[in-house]
């Protein structure tokens, strides 16, 4: 684990993650919460965003664009059986940064940006300087997805 | 105590004054000689590739300064508002081989970056967010623009 990773996640130490796939930029985060592999979804011209919802960098539509797939917000990140959950998280200025989706074994699962995806015990493990932290929930009903290709 | 300190012209102010030149003079010929040895020199080949090269070394740092400081980030606006994404932005046209031969080794979000500097976007809609397929329009319009990387 290289210092700047170590910088940028001081709590996703040996142990507390798992590497599953290698880097790509041909999707991120919220592709990757969303169940999508194959296009970055974001508020900008150069990525995907769901018809009808703000087009902007706010907790608020980003909510919106989960919702478009069925989930409502929900108070936490535990394992609640039958339901399946992604966590929003948001720097210190309320700007969203990253997404993470919930396994039906209770851990979780992070596409890093432009880089690695990994499975993460919790959702504390990525709170830091480069993400702030989880501020909102969601959940809908846990249905045999996989992920979506083209 | 106060001294006096008499104003003496700097070299540019020399260079830029009018009064330092004759204008029927030899001293006008001369300025011409220089002003045409600079030009040489500085379209000559050797020039012309350390241009190359330090343009090459500058893209490279900034490029690695970006990767490492965005590899994490998800957020397009962060991506392309870095300061280092902004800098080979304000390189211009000169550029613009670099960023495809990146482009072309391993897709990155350059997408702004060519829009910005070339003032046009050859990504059709359908294509728009594929990066596969923004990579491959942005290549393709080069390739038709003659421009090599």
């Amino acid at each position: 684990m290289d210092p700047d990773f170590r910088r940028k996640f001081p709590l996703l130490v040996a142990g507390a993650f798992q590497e599953i796939s290698p880097a790509t930029s041909s999707y991120n985060c919220i592709a990757w919460a969303a169940g999508v592999d194959h296009i970055p979804w974001w508020p900008h011209l150069d990525a995907f965003w769901p018809a009808g919802v703000p087009y902007e960098d706010t907790i608020d539509a980003f909510l919106k664009a989960f919702a478009t797939l069925g989930y409502t917000l929900c108070g936490d990140a535990s394992l609640e059986s039958g339901f399946e959950k992604i966590a929003l998280y948001a720097d210190f200025g309320g700007t969203p940064t990253h997404a993470a989706r919930q396994l039906p074994d209770g851990t979780w699962t992070s596409k890093l940006g432009q880089s690695i995806d990994i499975t993460h015990k919790n959702t504390i493990v990525l709170n830091g300087p480069e993400y702030g932290a989880a501020v909102r929930f969601m959940r809908r009903p846990r249905a045999d997805r996989s992920i979506i290709t083209p | 105590m106060k001294y006096a300190v008499a104003e003496k012209p700097t070299p540019l102010r020399r260079l830029l004054s009018p009064e330092s030149y004759d204008s029927t003079g030899p001293d006008l010929d001369r300025l011409f000689e220089k002003v045409l040895r600079a030009r040489e020199h500085y379209y000559a080949e050797a020039t012309m590739l350390r241009r190359a090269q330090t343009l090459e070394t500058v893209f490279g740092e900034l490029a690695n300064d970006w990767i490492v400081d965005t590899r994490f980030q998800s957020s397009m606006t962060r991506i392309t508002s870095h300061p280092s994404y902004r800098k080979i932005i304000s390189l211009g046209q000169e550029v613009l081989p670099l960023i495809l031969r990146d482009l072309a080794t391993s897709p990155k979000p350059w997408f702004a970056a060519l829009r910005e500097i070339t003032g046009t976007d050859p990504v059709q809609p359908h294509e728009r967010g594929n990066v596969r397929a923004m990579t491959s329009a942005w290549l393709r319009w080069a390739q038709n623009n003659n421009i090599r990387w």
